[in-house]
């Protein structure tokens, strides 16, 4: 997937690219790359990319550095390229209109703030979506060990995640916040029977509730 | 409030505090407040006040926000009521079902409030079952 994003840029670009000033203002470059009927488009782009590359992958390895999935380690350097391509894919689509909505176009140190939290989300969009299904796949312990590892900004919107899937599955609210309580918060069974609201409750509930719940976040998450 | 708010020096008091009063009122110990460090047994004390003054939870989590709250506190942090109300409900068993479900919503909506609530209620259950324990080894 990496190598396509290396083919936009062929030799026209490059016969282009002696035709341009070099290196372009910061401004420039960000216009021929917002106006994809440019024909400096593409030129422009490669030298998007020698300029901020570096950056990009920065940043996302950072994010990426900040899970703990079990096969995460094994995988790291493609999940790294992966996300990298989607910040890409975000950056060109719709004619680049994300480039076209940035609006500090003469502070280039604003568009790499810009690009970093750009890049921050897509590689946590990208996580959340590929290794939420192996985080549940472990024992529960493991579990729960991973998801305090989890990077804070990535807790908040994995919880927020978890807890729309279940939503979605119509599962109730009692159950979703037990299942939160003994991963998320790690509680074990005899704490959460001692909650107000969890009082009068059966005994081996906790454990059914986990393991439905985590069944259904498993096979929500592959499909 | 502001006198409540100044003597809490962390979750796990109020929690430890909301527990002491919890085995108070269902008879599972009697609680002598000499014997809790200062700070548990001062809030144990507004807490115990407060509760003489509210007649029913549901008046309280009523007011709990619909979705996740928007400011950067969340809303449990400022509103210690809700815990008073959780004990009153579940001494009362016909009310507590739909009232917890209004609790169970809003700590899924927001997760500042969850994670609030969950360092709270830690210390809670955690002196609950010390005082549970030391109950059953005093009637053997």
């Amino acid at each position: 997937m990496h190598s396509s994003l290396w083919s936009m840029f062929n030799l026209h670009s490059l016969y282009l690219m002696q035709n341009l000033d070099s290196p372009l203002p910061f401004t420039q470059l960000l216009n021929y790359c917002s106006d994809t009927k440019s024909p400096y488009w593409q030129s422009a782009w490669s030298e998007f990319l020698n300029r901020y590359k570096d950056n990009i992958y920065r940043y996302i390895t950072k994010r990426c550095s900040s899970w703990n999935a079990p096969r995460l380690k094994r995988q790291f350097s493609d999940t790294v390229n992966d996300a990298v391509t989607d910040v890409f894919i975000i950056l060109t689509k719709n004619d680049c209109q994300a480039l076209k909505d940035f609006r500090e176009r003469d502070n280039e140190i604003k568009f790499l703030s810009w690009l970093a939290i750009l890049c921050s989300r897509a590689a946590g969009r990208y996580m959340r979506k590929n290794f939420l299904p192996q985080i549940l796949d472990g024992e529960i312990e493991e579990i729960k060990e991973s998801l305090h590892s989890v990077d804070p900004d990535d807790r908040w919107e994995l919880y927020e995640t978890i807890v729309s899937t279940l939503r979605q599955a119509s599962q109730k609210e009692r159950d979703i916040n037990i299942l939160l309580t003994y991963t998320w918060a790690d509680y074990n069974q005899e704490m959460i029977s001692t909650l107000p609201c969890f009082q009068n409750m059966g005994h081996r509930v906790v454990d059914n509730v986990v393991n439905r719940l985590r069944n259904i976040l498993k096979d929500a998450q592959n499909l | 409030m502001q006198q409540f708010e100044e003597i809490q020096a962390s979750e796990l008091i109020l929690g430890r505090a909301l527990a002491y009063l919890s085995a108070e009122r269902n008879g599972i110990s009697r609680i002598d407040a000499s014997q809790l460090s200062s700070n548990e047994s001062e809030i144990f004390g507004l807490l115990r006040d407060r509760m003489k003054l509210m007649h029913t939870g549901a008046d309280f989590t009523g007011m709990l926000p619909p979705g996740p709250c928007e400011t950067d506190k969340p809303y449990l942090k400022d509103n210690e009521d809700i815990f008073l109300a959780m004990l009153i409900l579940a001494s009362h068993d016909s009310e507590l079902k739909g009232e917890c479900n209004k609790i169970w919503t809003h700590l899924n909506d927001c997760y500042r409030c969850f994670d609030y609530f969950c360092k709270v209620m830690r210390g809670y259950s955690l002196k609950t079952l010390e005082l549970l324990n030391k109950e059953t080894n005093h009637e053997e």
